[in-house]
């Protein structure tokens, strides 16, 4: 077991490092920042000059060693725009990210494992076609256009929310329902499609037949069978998550590392871009780890192939 | 039977952790500060669709900086009056210069910055060090000088700044204008902080990515405004921004796009000197065909683009600039829509061996302005209906600088680029140097004649002599060069909240005066 965890930790170790790398050369090929921070005005004396006092114009070889070096020591760059060591800056955004997509994933589970369980358990009745329907309408509906809806029906028209910014829970209120519709959709869909399969195994017909209830029978009996296909889905969703908070984000005026992310790729701020790919690709990894050993502790199978492996 | 092995709890424990999880962090959201602040109930609300990346002096051009900035935290030494474009005095009582090479500026007294500082001839002194020191590239003086250049800023009396050009500059009392002066406790080596002036407002507080706080300056030397406080905040969407006015959160909503003005809503909108236009690369063949240049401009139907795209917010244009700057050459006519005319001129050029079926890229800007990529869609069907192969290709801003920018790639195709251009400063020179000079840096033509001009306008000592001058080369632009396809004069639109008293001006895209806002109740 203490070899599968290395071997999946090493492996998300070097992942990051080739991200890192792909990255680092990817937002250099964008072009030069000196074109975007200085005027259209100036010259290009003074376009070499920055250029020269920022390190851009060293080989990208020269400038990855630096880098490099700077991370060894803690040392992430500092922003072009602010000024301000990147890491710090990161750090500052990264509190409010985390907290929507988490908000998000645990809402959108929680209500994905009750409809779910409850419709996979009676398919085709009214509640399933219900369920499907709406599942299916938050799995497709782009985020952007349903932020907006949400905030003139509910916020300018219902006068319920706030229409964006940050504060106490009600500002959390739209932009948590708008990041958590398509996972809740999928995982929905997830959730009763495992349902169905595990409601036709044989121990459900032994369980009822020995007198369980039926709750019992759907959710503990049959949703443990179905946890992994959820778990594999939901792993893969929070890691989209950070894709959705860049509209999230941008659109709710919250200070995030999604809406810091475009705005840097946009200005060539490269110290940023490259520290919130650090710290978001660190968190994706760890992610990861976490459900490979969910897995291992839900499928005894995956034990066993990871010690023979 | 009650023995129930550990793993097999496990869902229901799951659920019931996700839960709880969820429940915590609600708890923990309705712990994180509120954004309103103790003792002010009610700042004024301004919703912008970008943040500042900086909020220093010596970068105020950026209109999402000086929105804020300008007239409000820091203050020039002149300032150009937005009804009459006049030049006027600010920190500064008076100037004078006999040759327009060595300016003498008398400075006000009695002011002081917002930390403390006394402001005098020593703080002009460091505020234009800092502002040409190389390493801190600051925005206003690559963009508005170099040339000219200060040769020595000196301080010839306490209150008595001199300064010396390189060479004659006639307007540079209207250059000042845009060089606000900071406290000269302003760190010397980085542009991190907000700028500290002045005005009228000083910034309290700045909450990256939430907004920007300016209460009021108590020891300020004008007359004190009516609003005590205001907040910047930043939403990138339009509706959005119109949503804020609605449900009573924000009281002005900056950039509104037409497509969002709602009936009976308390909109204003003002010519914003911005122009949006279309840079035809003079210097590839086949575009370095005259008539094919003439044939785009009259193939392209200016109105209905105005009509469709722009919501009817804007004016069709026929050069640059706009008619308040100086150098507005105002005897000339706008394009003709005839795109029969067009297509005439297409095939005599081809009669005459030019190869016109040639491939054209159309490069877009699509964030450039609202519905910029359907301008962009739109000029191209009515380019390629007069025997053009155009060929659209969006880019962002770096690639698109590339393009802009001499010197140009030798073996590029023909190509059109997308571009607006905004002169807020009311001088030709901001524009026809380098867009339209053959050493200029945006250019994609060479006109020896339009040169010619430029030099002697740039060193005219009169104002008017300058004004005729550039306005000859405008005519030179346009009957020899034709190296724009110049589209619209544009409208900016805000919003105001029921309670907000304020008008708009030819400024108000870069200067929103807090001072010039009162509430109504």
């Amino acid at each position: 077991m203490i070899r599968y965890i290395t071997q999946r930790a090493l492996l998300g170790f070097a992942t990051l490092i080739g991200v890192v790398l792909l990255v680092f050369v990817a937002v250099r090929l964008t072009g030069d920042p000196a074109m975007l921070y200085l005027p259209l005005d100036a010259s290009q004396e003074a376009r070499d000059h920055f250029s020269a006092q920022h390190g851009f114009d060293d080989p990208i070889p020269v400038q990855l060693l630096a880098y490099v070096a700077g991370i060894l020591h803690g040392d992430f760059g500092v922003s072009l725009r602010r000024s301000e060591p990147a890491l710090q800056v990161v750090l500052q955004h990264y509190p409010n990210t985390l907290l929507l997509a988490f908000l998000g994933l645990a809402g959108a589970l929680v209500l994905a494992v009750v409809l779910g369980a409850a419709s996979g358990a009676k398919p085709m009745s009214r509640l399933d076609r219900g369920t499907g329907v709406v599942s299916l309408a938050c799995a497709s509906i782009p985020d952007f256009w349903l932020a907006l809806v949400l905030i003139f029906g509910l916020a300018v028209r219902g006068g319920l929310f706030p229409t964006s910014g940050t504060g106490g829970p009600e500002y959390w209120v739209l932009p948590v329902v708008t990041i958590m519709a398509r996972p809740f959709g999928l995982l929905t869909q997830v959730v009763r499609g495992a349902m169905v399969d595990a409601m036709a195994a044989p121990y459900i017909a032994t369980g009822r037949s020995k007198g369980l209830p039926e709750r019992r029978v759907v959710f503990v009996h049959a949703l443990r069978n179905a946890w992994l296909p959820i778990v594999t889905v939901a792993g893969d969703l929070a890691v989209s998550l950070v894709n959705g908070a860049i509209v999230v984000e941008s659109v709710f005026g919250i200070p995030g590392v999604g809406r810091l992310l475009i705005d840097a790729v946009y200005q060539r701020d490269f110290a940023i871009v490259q520290a919130v790919i650090i710290v978001t690709g660190t968190t994706i990894i760890l992610l990861n780890l976490a459900i490979d050993l969910l897995y291992a502790r839900i499928n005894p199978r995956i034990r066993v192939e990871a010690r023979f492996a | 039977m009650n023995r129930t092995p550990a793993g097999q709890r496990r869902p229901a424990a799951l659920g019931s952790v996700a839960l709880l999880a969820l429940g915590s962090l609600v708890g923990l959201a309705a712990c994180s500060p509120s954004s309103s602040t103790p003792g002010d109930p009610d700042p004024l609300v301004v919703v912008m669709p970008e943040e500042p990346t900086s909020l220093d002096a010596c970068d105020s051009l950026n209109s999402s900086r000086s929105r804020v900035l300008r007239g409000n935290v820091v203050e020039a030494l002149s300032t150009r009056d937005a009804a009459t474009g006049e030049v006027e005095p600010q920190l500064a009582t008076s100037w004078s210069s006999e040759d327009s090479v060595t300016w003498v500026f008398e400075l006000r007294e009695g002011v002081t910055f917002q930390d403390g500082e006394p402001f005098d001839a020593a703080a002009v002194v460091t505020a234009m060090d800092r502002l040409f020191d190389e390493d801190l590239a600051c925005d206003n003086a690559n963009d508005l000088f170099r040339p000219p250049t200060p040769v020595s800023v000196e301080a010839t009396g306490d209150h008595e700044v001199t300064f010396t050009l390189d060479q004659p500059d006639p307007i540079f009392a209207l250059r000042m204008s845009f060089i606000q002066i900071p406290s000269p406790k302003t760190p010397a080596d980085s542009k991190g902080e907000a700028a500290v002036g002045t005005g009228p407002y000083e910034i309290t507080e700045w909450a990256h990515g939430e907004y920007i706080q300016l209460d009021r300056f108590d020891d300020y030397w004008g007359q004190a405004p009516q609003i005590a406080s205001a907040r910047f905040v930043f939403r990138a969407e339009s509706p959005v921004r119109v949503g804020m006015i609605t449900s009573g959160e924000a009281d002005l909503a900056i950039g509104i796009a037409a497509q969002d003005v709602a009936e009976g809503a308390r909109v204003q909108t003002f010519e914003n000197g911005e122009t949006t236009y279309f840079r035809i690369d003079a210097e590839v063949a086949p575009l370095d065909d005259i008539r094919l240049r003439q044939a785009l401009n009259l193939a392209t139907d200016r109105q209905a683009i105005i009509d469709s795209a722009f919501g009817g917010y804007a004016s069709v244009a026929h050069e640059i600039f706009v008619p308040s700057t100086l150098g507005y050459n105002e005897e000339l006519e706008d394009w003709e829509y005839d795109p029969q005319r067009a297509a005439e001129l297409v095939q005599e050029a081809a009669a005459d061996g030019v190869d016109v079926s040639k491939e054209i890229v159309l490069y877009g800007r699509p964030d450039f302005y609202p519905n910029a990529r359907e301008v962009t869609e739109i000029l191209a069907a009515q380019w390629q209906a007069i025997g053009l192969n155009i060929r659209i290709e969006n880019v962002e801003g770096g690639p698109w600088g590339e393009l802009l920018l001499r010197p140009h790639d030798p073996g590029r195709q023909p190509n059109i680029l997308q571009s607006s251009h905004g002169n807020t400063t009311g001088d030709a020179s901001f524009s026809v140097v380098s867009k339209y000079t053959c050493e200029g840096s945006q250019s994609a033509s060479c006109s020896p004649e339009l040169d010619a001009l430029v030099e002697q306008a740039l060193t005219a000592t009169d104002l008017e002599e300058r004004a005729r001058l550039f306005a000859e080369a405008m005519k030179v632009e346009r009957e020899d060069v034709v190296q724009d396809v110049d589209l619209a004069y544009m409208q900016g639109i805000i919003q105001l909240s029921d309670r907000l008293d304020y008008t708009a001006t030819v400024q108000s895209d870069f200067e929103l005066l807090l001072s010039d806002m009162s509430f109504t109740s």
